[in-house]
């Protein structure tokens, strides 16, 4: 069984527009370049809340996507740049409340049965998309918590985590992690990464995911995942987003490096890296920052070290982002992290309760780490069991969760 | 609070080794807002010098280039007068010092004052001017005078004498813009005129000295977005932003019944011709401020008939009534800053993360009011409603401050037609709430010893309302009055006088009330919740 063919691929790079003022240039002042850009281009390049989303077209091969990245955001840098723009690709920023993606589409897809059930089995890999793509540290006034804010925050619900999903009993659901994309396009859309800052990291990231998912498509589906590893895929999303690529994952009964499952991964897919024209030895970017445990946000919160006020951090951050090998020279000399423990049960426990207020509603158990109903209660029954929080029900403003220890 | 965004002209590198240039640079605006330059920069270059890991950090000519409110501070007000406000008996002298200006000899600046002007004679000190204005030689056969204006080359910058009276009003100026401070014995209030047709900038409690709305001054903020309180409104699912830079005119300011005022006009919305007027008063014998907001859309004077046919719908507008009230927050866990509140049948205490809005439909003051505490630097904020037509609350945890945001039901206003608030603000050092009510207690020093305020608000039900207040060795006690305050309802006071220091420590304070079957009911004390 195959469920790509013909094996394609793409992204949609979600990229900020600023003036020499540091202003976030609105959709309306972009709408007509992009159409510009779209035009001369042949491809399906638009905009989306503010940012221009440059949709790489159907491509079939690695040199072939990365050459379109290069040519799209070249020609976008020179035709913007005839207005004092310039492009700011990252998936946040130190003022403007923006989470921007690339998305990564894998083709070709016709079976949405056959693809539910792969998003089924996707769901224990996005942890690892999202802390290989982590480039979200600064949001708003917030710096540094998490490599990924936007993952961490859902994206403002333009990313969550999926459901297991029986294609007998369920509906079409946008929004998730990794899911079928019939409508508009014959894909398996991974929403979960960052807007990377990188042409060659995304090139080689969108390479990457694709191969994954086109190796996985070729194999039979296993088993759904069961209460304790879904619970598990939870947990690590949220590791991805604090730890980036020093996380550490639970992983098929063990505790790993996300670096260590990366590189397995790329190994079970070299057959499928061949088959869009790459060899992993090529994924030199992605093969420095495995090394090194660095991932893009690493980059943004060396800068935010060195400006403490946001307005400051704001203008070095977009004059900086704009350069595309700004990521790989900071790589360059960037010093090696080590791996992070990731939280245990008793962690998790306390991770939970330092997000209960007073009157804080149920939805803050099942929001921080996304544990299903069933795990979320559990642990707030342990978190009542233990007097640190307190359940009130009020039938008019629901469940209430008050933290008294 | 206020950085500076320039444009880079040219860059001449001083030292390779650690990226450091000398930026020349084009002022281009005044963060946040990006608001005009003010006149002594327009079109002038100016020079800083930067060290960067990467030079990519400091661009290109024609770039941006961002300072900080530090940083800014010399070119955005390079004159300064030290006192800026004179509260008591005035120095000999003023100092002035003018930290940047754009040529190598100062300008002539004139300290002008009740008609008498005396050049300011400045020299060459370090990297700015400086000199001194003898005091004397402005005071008018009347006394000294309201304010000593230093002026010239488009710079000006204000030294307000505040009366020795027990109640004034005098024009200051503030970070971020002009104003007013009323004093009383209890308080200071800032009201800054240039945002939001007049806000609350500032209010410090006489006896510590503690403003509670300070801010941080080193970081760039938009105005009174981390601390400040001003109303809003909004006509549809988003709260109107065009107060914001609307500036107010006073129309007076007067003494009468036992408080000082302030008028303020001007328009709130120019599109829609709504105007909107304030009148901020602050009371003597109590630590109590009011707030009277008044809103009127009026037709627009040109607008032309399109010939369609119309229908009375066509004329209605739905403005919502708040007001965002915001305190730099304390993130201590447990003990970070919350909201209490009282919904009519139950307390609520809200505290939440970082990131989270808290609120609730039916999260209705019927009780009258909402207190923030932050409990660390103990500071205690109470705000008073109308009972008759209370306001649903909404609390938001943002990164740096948490802000009270109650709004008021949308109602339908016609061409013509008002629409206000009044709200009541008392803040101090003690504070507590229950079922029964909420208090706020706050001392001063006064002739022979301290004097103590309690402000309550109680449910209508409470009756025998009293306090008793343990200082240190010493204890008082009395029974609550009754003060009326029109657009708020009645609210309850205590005051008393105490032979004492006012570092006595430690304070327990306990309200007490009965319900009106008779029992006692302990609203609280102030160490902790009832």
């Amino acid at each position: 069984m195959r469920l790509f063919q013909p094996a394609t691929f793409s992204t949609d790079w979600e990229i900020m527009i600023f003036d020499r003022q540091d202003r976030v240039v609105p959709t309306d002042k972009i709408m007509g370049l992009a159409g510009l850009l779209s035009r001369e281009m042949g491809l399906p390049i638009q905009i989306d809340d503010n940012t221009l989303e440059c949709a790489m077209g159907i491509n079939s091969s690695y040199e072939q996507l990365r050459d379109r990245i290069i040519r799209v955001t070249d020609r976008a840098a020179d035709l913007f740049g005839l207005y004092d723009l310039g492009l700011c690709p990252a998936a946040s920023h130190p003022i403007e409340g923006l989470f921007n993606a690339s998305h990564i589409h894998v083709g070709t897809v016709t079976d949405e049965v056959q693809a539910i059930r792969l998003e089924n089995q996707l769901i224990p890999y996005v942890p690892v998309f999202a802390a290989l793509a982590a480039n979200s540290p600064l949001a708003g006034s917030r710096r540094g918590e998490y490599k990924s804010y936007r993952v961490r925050h859902w994206a403002h619900h333009c990313t969550f985590p999926a459901s297991v999903r029986d294609p007998a009993l369920s509906q079409e659901r946008w929004g998730l992690d990794a899911g079928p994309k019939l409508r508009g396009a014959s894909t398996v859309e991974v929403r979960i990464t960052d807007a990377a800052t990188s042409r060659q990291f995304l090139a080689e990231l969108v390479t990457f995911v694709a191969a994954v998912l086109h190796t996985l498509g070729s194999q039979p589906a296993p088993p759904l995942p069961t209460a304790a590893e879904y619970q598990d895929a939870m947990v690590n999303r949220w590791v991805a987003a604090r730890d980036g690529l020093q996380a550490t994952l639970r992983w098929q009964g063990k505790l790993l490096p996300v670096t260590d499952i990366i590189e397995e991964m790329m190994d079970n897919a070299r057959e499928a890296l061949a088959g869009i024209g790459a060899k992993r030895s090529d994924l030199t970017t992605i093969e420095s920052m495995l090394r090194k445990r660095v991932c893009q946000a690493d980059f943004a919160r060396d800068l935010a070290g060195r400006y403490s006020d946001d307005y400051m951090l704001a203008s070095v951050y977009t004059k900086v982002m704009r350069h595309w090998d700004s990521f790989e020279r900071f790589l360059e000399t960037a010093t090696p992290l080590d791996p992070i423990a990731p939280p245990d049960d008793e962690e998790i426990l306390t991770i939970h309760r330092d997000q209960i207020g007073e009157a804080s509603p149920l939805y803050v158990t099942r929001d921080t780490m996304g544990l299903p109903a069933s795990a979320a209660d559990a642990l707030l029954g342990e978190l009542i069991e233990r007097g640190w929080v307190r359940r009130n029900e009020d039938p008019n403003r629901g469940t209430l969760l008050t933290r008294i220890a | 609070m206020q950085g500076l965004i320039g444009k880079i002209i040219a860059g001449k590198i001083i030292n390779a080794d650690n990226n450091t240039q000398e930026i020349r640079f084009k002022p281009a605006a005044v963060l946040p807002l990006r608001a005009s330059v003010p006149e002594w920069l327009k079109d002038k270059t100016l020079t800083a010098v930067r060290s960067v890991q990467d030079a990519r950090e400091l661009g290109e000519p024609g770039d941006s280039i961002v300072f900080s409110p530090v940083e800014a501070e010399r070119w955005l007000r390079p004159l300064t007068v030290t006192p800026s406000i004179i509260d008591g008996d005035p120095p000999d002298n003023l100092q002035i010092t003018l930290a940047w200006w754009h040529e190598d000899t100062p300008p002539q600046l004139m300290a002008v004052a009740a008609g008498r002007r005396i050049p300011v004679e400045l020299s060459r000190n370090g990297d700015r001017f400086t000199g001194t204005v003898p005091i004397a030689a402005l005071r008018g056969a009347a006394g000294y005078p309201e304010q000593i204006s230093i002026e010239g080359a488009g710079l000006k910058t204000l030294c307000a004498f505040v009366p020795s009276t027990s109640l004034s009003a005098q024009a200051i100026e503030l970070p971020y813009c002009r104003g007013y401070r009323l004093k009383t014995p209890w308080l200071s209030l800032d009201v800054a005129t240039d945002h939001h047709v007049g806000c609350i900038a500032g209010l410090t409690e006489t006896g510590r000295e503690i403003n509670h709305f300070a801010v941080p001054h080193d970081i760039t903020q938009i105005p009174f977005e981390l601390g400040g309180q001003f109303e809003r409104v909004k006509f549809d699912w988003n709260w109107d932003d065009t107060p914001r830079g609307q500036k107010a005119v006073t129309t007076g300011t007067r003494q009468e019944g036992g408080a000082i005022r302030l008028d303020l006009q001007g328009i709130a919305d120019p599109g829609r011709e709504m105007r909107t007027s304030a009148v901020y008063v602050a009371y003597k014998a109590i630590p109590l401020v009011t707030v009277q907001r008044e809103y009127s859309i009026h037709p627009k004077a040109d607008e032309k008939d399109d010939g369609k046919l119309k229908e009375p719908i066509d004329q209605l507008s739905s403005p919502s009534l708040g007001f965002r009230s915001a305190t730099i927050a304390e993130r201590n866990g447990m003990e970070s800053s919350r909201v209490l509140l009282h919904t009519g049948s139950e307390l609520v205490s809200v505290r939440g993360p970082a990131g989270e809005m808290q609120g609730s439909r039916s999260w209705v003051l019927r009780e009258g009011w909402a207190m923030v505490e932050h409990s660390s630097r103990r500071s205690y904020i109470l705000h008073l409603f109308d009972t008759d037509r209370p306001p649903t609350l909404k609390v938001w945890n943002a990164a740096r401050e948490i802000s009270v945001e109650p709004q008021w039901h949308a109602q339908p206003v016609a061409p013509g037609d008002s629409f206000g608030i009044t709200t009541g603000i008392v803040a101090g050092q003690w504070g507590g709430a229950s079922a029964a009510g909420a208090w706020v207690a706050v001392r001063r020093q006064e002739a022979g010893g301290i004097r103590w305020a309690v402000i309550a608000r109680f449910s209508a039900s409470a009756i025998n309302r009293t306090v008793k207040i343990v200082a240190g060795q010493t204890e008082l006690s009395g029974a609550f009055e009754p003060f009326h305050v029109s657009g708020i309802g009645t609210i309850y006071t205590a005051s008393f006088s105490m032979r004492d220091d006012i570092e006595a420590d430690p304070v327990h304070i306990t309200v007490t009330s009965m319900d009106s079957k008779g029992q006692s009911v302990t609203v609280m004390e102030s160490r902790g919740l009832s």
